[in-house]
């Protein structure tokens, strides 16, 4: 059975190059770009009234990383207050992406350290990226769904958002179907390990192709997982997933009361006697009711 | 046709308020809230659509590209759907109250209006008429300064000088009366004396909200001068939009923090009853319901002590809206959006007064003037038994 380690030598020697400039390409976009975005929030006025009316952009920026481990973030506390459904999307975004990204920097770092990792870490780390993987496909397949299926009554949006919906669906899909084909060969034993990729590998391994076509198919999927993931860690800081970046501040700073108010409730949203709506129009009649039935110009 | 965005986007903004344009996550959770949408279907009005195209204009004016070849010019057409969207707003603010990322939408709009005023894009309508009325009658109604006070029962003793000063307003001298004759009774009920500043000018909440700032530091020196020679150490507000804007701008434009205490008459009479100086001896056999105005509540979060002072009433039959508190509905009286859309403001306080009626209610209580006006305006049109009454006239009825 393979290693986590392995995913980092299966690229062949003379594609090595070509493929880390890409990535180095890919971060230095990811990174110019979301400094862009931030230094403009740089060019505000300092000293208003307001939360963070004084914050430099160093506070802001360690506001960033760190109210993203907040329990607002963390369980999407006031999505939950408005709507379950988006509640539970944004969960399994949140936590199945820390998962995601913890395991691949701890297999990487050990990888980059001394080229080896302990077993039973290794194994942790390959179930968390099998299953954290899956969970966020599912709030991807969610979010398509709320987004081209079942839209709400009430819905405005871009073209570009959609795009980016489908990228980062296609960057997690690919992932999941180059574990199965990474797992077509082992079958179920693989299964305490990559519980989904052994599934998908012992699905695929129904169709009884060749090993080398097995190998070949794995490094087409190997290179079209990385091309989507590359392309979206790109993409990220120009399109609205950008809000990864800013949410949790304005989040935050949300908790503020305005000067001289009363103890607000803490979080405001969930104090009592707030109803609850899902989505739809609010809970007032519509307008022709109002008009048609009491207005003395309608009689 | 197009214009050359040589101004910046962003210098009246916080950085909170630049980072909101980054943190929309478009759900359109808000679009569900909004008071405005209820009435038009419109939703290139909403909030997504004005955070999406002005955070597009700041990265346009003010990213790398704009630093090298120049500020770029966008169409017009642009800047004049962005106005339709920043204006046809009553600023009220529900959006940010429900919105998943915590975006201060009723601190957001005047900033952006602000913007679009420098640029000669805004005010929208009849708005441009709020700047030269106040100016030359010191209210935005263009009524006559010198009867500003005019309202004020003769039976009502005024002192000279007074720790408690009260700022009555344009909109309670000049179209909700009832509101601040009940106001001061109550205060003389209590037997705290108060002063009156006979010179008072608009608190220029009419002003900023449309983001025409030209005058409003003049004008804030020139109240807070007033009420500071008479000794005024607490300022009662009996307007929701004035007690925002006294509490939040005022010592911005002033300079520094005010040598007053802001309060909001509401919260005063609450204060009064807790300590059993005030007390509401007569009873009322209507069912009541409470609208929290949108700057009372979600503005400065005076949202329990209304109901504390109704709670005062024996016997009292209450019930609850729907959208009541933090979510209350607007009646579609603020923003400037009464000036230059009247009439999807009368149909926005027809909704409001029909969630009334739904809950059964005999009077709907309001706590605001211009609330008061709107709904007294589209009460003219509909056929109901509902009756629109100001907490304070209420209470100054009922001791």
């Amino acid at each position: 059975m393979q290693s986590l380690f392995q995913s980092f030598t299966v690229i062949p020697l003379p594609w090595r190059a070509p493929f880390y400039a890409a990535a180095v390409l890919a971060l230095l976009l990811a990174v110019g770009g979301m400094w862009a975005r931030v230094r403009l929030w740089g060019l505000g006025r300092r000293g208003r009234r307001g939360p963070l009316s004084d914050a430099g952009l160093g506070h802001l920026i360690w506001l960033s990383l760190s109210k993203f481990f907040s329990a607002d973030c963390l369980f999407a506390r006031r999505v939950f207050a408005r709507s379950r459904w988006r509640g539970w999307m944004v969960m399994a975004f949140v936590w199945g992406s820390l998962a995601l990204i913890g395991a691949v920097i701890l297999s990487a770092g050990f990888y980059a350290a001394n080229r080896a990792m302990p077993a039973a870490l290794d194994r942790w780390a390959s179930t968390a990226l099998d299953v954290a993987g899956t969970i966020i496909l599912l709030g991807l397949l969610a979010a398509l769904g709320r987004r081209y299926l079942f839209p709400p009554k009430r819905w405005i949006s871009v073209s570009a958002d959609g795009g980016l919906l489908i990228l980062f669906a296609l960057a997690v899909f690919s992932g999941l179907v180059m574990e199965g084909l990474r797992l077509a060969g082992p079958g179920w034993e693989a299964a305490l390990r990559w519980p989904i990729g052994a599934a998908l590998g012992a699905a695929l391994n129904s169709l009884a192709l060749p090993p080398e076509v097995w190998e070949r198919l794995y490094l087409a999927m190997y290179f079209a997982h990385a091309g989507f993931g590359l392309s979206l860690l790109a993409y990220l800081p120009f399109s609205k997933l950008f809000h990864l970046v800013a949410s949790q501040i304005t989040t935050f700073a949300a908790l503020t009361p305005p000067s001289g108010a009363q103890a607000a409730p803490q979080p405001p949203l969930l104090s009592r006697n707030i109803p609850r709506r899902e989505r739809g129009r609010g809970s007032g009649p519509a307008l022709s009711e109002v008009e048609g039935v009491r207005a003395r110009d309608s009689q | 046709m197009k214009t050359r965005l040589d101004i910046s986007l962003a210098d009246n903004l916080t950085p909170l308020q630049l980072i909101a344009f980054d943190a929309c996550t478009r759900c359109n959770e808000c679009l569900n809230w909004c008071p405005v949408l209820d009435v038009t279907g419109d939703e290139s009005l909403t909030t997504p659509e004005k955070i999406r195209i002005y955070g597009d204009l700041i990265r346009s004016r003010h990213g790398l590209l704009s630093s090298v070849a120049g500020p770029p010019s966008v169409e017009n057409g642009l800047l004049e759907k962005l106005k339709d969207a920043l204006y046809t707003c009553t600023t009220c603010g529900r959006c940010g109250e429900v919105c998943e990322v915590g975006i201060n939408t009723q601190q957001l709009w005047p900033a952006m209006r602000e913007k679009l005023v420098e640029l000669g894009v805004g005010p929208m309508g009849a708005q441009d008429q709020t700047g030269p009325l106040t100016a030359e009658h010191h209210n935005p109604y263009g009524r006559l300064h010198a009867e500003r006070f005019a309202w004020l029962p003769p039976e009502i003793e005024v002192a000279e000088r007074a720790e408690i000063g009260f700022y009555v307003g344009c909109s309670g001298a000049y179209v909700a009366q009832p509101m601040v004759i009940g106001a001061v009774r109550a205060f003389a009920s209590v037997g705290a004396p108060f002063t009156l500043f006979d010179d008072e000018w608009c608190c220029g909440f009419p002003l900023f909200i449309i983001g025409d700032n030209e005058q409003v530091a003049e004008i804030v020196r020139h109240n807070v001068e007033g009420f500071v020679a008479r000794g005024v150490k607490k300022l009662l507000v009996s307007c929701p939009c004035c007690t925002f804007m006294l509490r939040e701008r005022w010592p911005e434009f002033y300079g520094a923090e005010l040598p007053f205490e802001i309060v909001h008459t509401t919260q005063f009479i609450a204060e009064m009853i807790a300590a059993g100086k005030f007390k509401l001896t007569k009873s009322i056999p209507d069912r009541l319901t409470y609208h929290d105005p949108c700057y009372l509540s979600r503005g400065v979060r005076v949202i329990d002590e209304p109901r504390a002072v109704i709670a005062q009433i024996p016997n009292v039959d209450f019930v609850e809206m729907a959208d009541c508190r933090e979510l209350s509905k607007c009646c579609g009286a603020g923003g400037g959006l009464r000036r230059c859309n009247p009439g999807l403001s009368v149909d926005m306080a027809r909704r409001l007064m029909a969630d009334a009626e739904a809950v059964g209610a005999d009077t709907l209580v309001i706590d605001c003037p211009a609330c008061f006006e709107r709904m007294h305006l589209a009460l003219g049109g509909m056929v109901t038994d509902l009756k629109i009454v100001d907490l304070m006239e209420l209470v100054s009825e009922l001791f």
